[in-house]
């Protein structure tokens, strides 16, 4: 409640000019402009494997024809270039090529495919679980039960990321939500190409044809929400899994996965509520189970794929949350990633190895984030001006957005109202 | 002339045994981050193997032990989880020994299941009526290859090594901030968390002086015994 009670001392803060503007320019020619200046390292080889997996995809998909590729590829060219939806999607070329990827499954050539497994999955559950705890879990069905597990598994399942894109952007610092895009494409991508690599049948399999070899022609199953279906009349999963274009692909479990980085993407921002979250997660793991669409292997795959991809993101690039601040417009400056600043005092950095990724000691640099917060609580709380003569005077402590600006920040302009943009 | 050092034992060991990066890719902190939250995730078979033994009706003891272990293991490690990041030493220590004892049971449980795994697939085999005669395999071998068990019994090695792997990591990280931060038994705060420590570093001691305070003693006392028999001859 003191969030709320503090909203409008918040909101009257964020009328001051950030550095962290959103594009508006329609002018291809700064996108140009920028590729000519990038300071080209390492890093930039990701975009030239995506690249690679879509000439992949490119070649191997046949039904949008040789005409409706090249169509898309045009579009996706211009978002790519026109400023304006670059910033949307350049983060976001990565779930484009893993959406691609997973949608050109269909028309990989068999000989191409690797055998199926079948009996890997549910050995591995019984040696390292001890019981098979799919098939016990999914023996007792009920309605309320099949409705209780439809509810995380088919519903908020698919609309979590649209909906914690938006939170992402409002509540958390600037550059928060590129990099929520990226480690969710890069976590979906190595889970797809893992699917394709090493693919295994589901539990429905096992029920439908028992343990015997597996053959690409089989069509997806709807397994538990074939009850679904039934209750509501209607034949959405149905259909949707029977044409689904990875049938196989039950290791890692992707539905894991998506639970486990938006539990932890959200307990980054609000870690108050993070025990909230990880039921989210316990409980979508026990809903794909009761469904029968994954082995608890496949959920714990599908975890730890999603933890690693959490941690090389926070480690690397996730903007560090600042106490006291809730909206993204009282940023005044961003921290990225986690301690990487600070002296590590490790032998293995004194060796000067390029690779090493975190610090020893979790805290930022305290001396410098504590004179930046000092610095900005004056300005949050000079925001009636009451320390300065008037509202244009320079006696304003000069922050890095003034500078930037160079012009006197306007008062009457409100958050969604782009003025303060030369 | 080629002249080769005596072999000093402890640093071949350190060397071995106490990596220095987490996989050469991050500081041994962000790995011992990571381990934790794997056992973590593993452990939450506890929570569904206590569910499926209500359901179930075939339940072993050990499979309940494994599932009592579990919980404790989660509820440990999520203790654990949120201490490691902030470097504490006490909560390293507890995560090398809880870690230590996590990896033998595992690999007790994981030998045990797999034997009864591997019994039953193949009594039931035997037995299997529905495959008709010409296609049932014939030798035991047969059906242990068609039960896909190679890559089963690969990928259980896989992890089994790779936990080994964890248990040194974690070792390497605590030993590693006992030795940074410089902490000694005798100034730990006389609290519980400093027993518990001062005991739980016991042997970290005692190998720190089996290793580093043996080798300076000698080589000191040779080169007293040097200097006297350079003076006998003088004299």
């Amino acid at each position: 409640m003191s969030a709320l009670l503090t909203l409008k001392k918040r909101l009257s803060a964020c009328r001051r000019p950030s550095q962290f503007r959103l594009e508006t320019s329609l002018n291809p020619m700064d996108t140009f402009y920028l590729l000519k200046n990038t300071k080209w390292s390492w890093i930039h080889l990701q975009y030239l494997l995506l690249l690679g997996v879509l000439a992949f995809c490119f070649a191997v998909v046949q039904f949008p024809g040789f005409w409706g590729k090249i169509g898309f590829t045009i579009l996706l060219g211009t978002a790519l270039t026109v400023p304006l939806t670059r910033q949307l999607f350049f983060p976001a070329i990565v779930i484009i090529t893993w959406a691609i990827l997973f949608y050109s499954c269909r028309f990989v050539p068999e000989g191409w495919r690797p055998p199926i497994w079948v009996r890997v999955l549910p050995t591995l559950e019984n040696i390292l679980y001890g019981s098979n705890l799919s098939d016990i879990l999914s023996k007792s069905t009920h309605s309320i039960l099949d409705v209780l597990a439809w509810l995380p598994y088919g519903v908020v399942h698919y609309s979590a990321p649209i909906i914690i894109s938006f939170i992402l952007f409002i509540f958390a610092p600037p550059g928060t939500l590129p990099v929520w895009a990226r480690t969710f494409g890069y976590m979906n991508l190595t889970g797809v190409f893992i699917q394709m690599v090493f693919p295994c049948s589901p539990p429905w399999y096992e029920d439908m044809y028992g343990l015997t070899p597996a053959t690409y022609s089989i069509r997806g199953s709807p397994g538990g929400l074939a009850r679904i279906d039934a209750l509501f009349g209607t034949s959405t999963y149905t259909t949707g899994f029977n044409n689904s274009p990875i049938v196989f692909g039950a290791f890692p479990s992707l539905h894991a996965g998506w639970a486990m980085l938006e539990a932890l993407f959200l307990s980054h921002v609000f870690p108050a509520y993070r025990f909230p979250f990880y039921f989210y997660v316990c409980w979508l793991c026990w809903c794909t189970m009761y469904l029968n669409h994954h082995y608890f292997v496949d959920l714990v795959g599908g975890m730890c794929l999603a933890f690693t991809c959490f941690v090389i993101a926070q480690k690397l690039r996730l903007p560090q949350v600042q106490t006291g601040k809730i909206l993204r417009w009282e940023y005044e400056f961003v921290i990225h990633g986690h301690g990487l600043s600070e002296k590590s005092n490790s032998n293995m950095v004194n060796t000067g190895s390029p690779y090493l990724l975190g610090r020893d000691s979790f805290e930022q640099n305290p001396s410098a984030v504590a004179f930046l917060n000092g610095l900005n609580n004056l300005e949050l709380a000079d925001v009636d001006h009451d320390w300065s003569i008037d509202s244009s005077s320079s006696s304003r402590l000069p922050s890095p957005a003034n500078a930037s600006i160079g012009k006197g920040s306007n008062v009457s302009s409100s958050i969604f109202d782009a003025s303060h943009i030369p | 002339m080629v002249s080769f050092r005596r072999v000093r034992w402890s640093n071949l060991l350190e060397r071995l045994f106490l990596p220095r990066s987490f996989f050469g890719l991050c500081s041994l902190r962000v790995g011992c981050e990571v381990i934790v939250w794997f056992a973590l995730i593993n452990k939450l078979s506890g929570l569904y193997g206590i569910v499926s033994i209500f359901q179930s009706s075939a339940v072993s003891a050990w499979q309940i032990f494994m599932y009592m272990t579990s919980i404790f293991t989660l509820v440990l490690f999520s203790w654990l989880a949120v201490y490691i990041p902030k470097d504490s030493v006490p909560h390293a220590l507890i995560l090398f020994y809880s870690y230590a004892i996590d990896f033998f049971l595992n690999v007790v449980f994981t030998v045990l299941f797999a034997l009864s795994w591997f019994a039953k697939v193949l009594t039931s085999s035997q037995s299997a009526q529905g495959v008709p005669e010409s296609e049932r395999p014939t030798s035991l071998w047969a059906v242990f290859f068609e039960a896909e068990s190679i890559p089963s019994l690969l990928l259980l090695i896989f992890f089994t090594s790779l936990k080994m792997y964890f248990t040194l990591i974690t070792l390497s990280y605590s030993n590693k901030l006992i030795v940074d931060s410089g902490i000694r038994p005798q100034s730990l705060p006389s609290s519980f968390m400093g027993h518990l420590t001062r005991i739980l570093m016991k042997p970290y001691i005692f190998a720190a002086n089996r290793t580093y305070l043996r080798n300076h003693a000698k080589r000191f006392l040779e080169n007293i015994e040097l200097q006297q028999r350079l003076m006998d001859e003088v004299v």
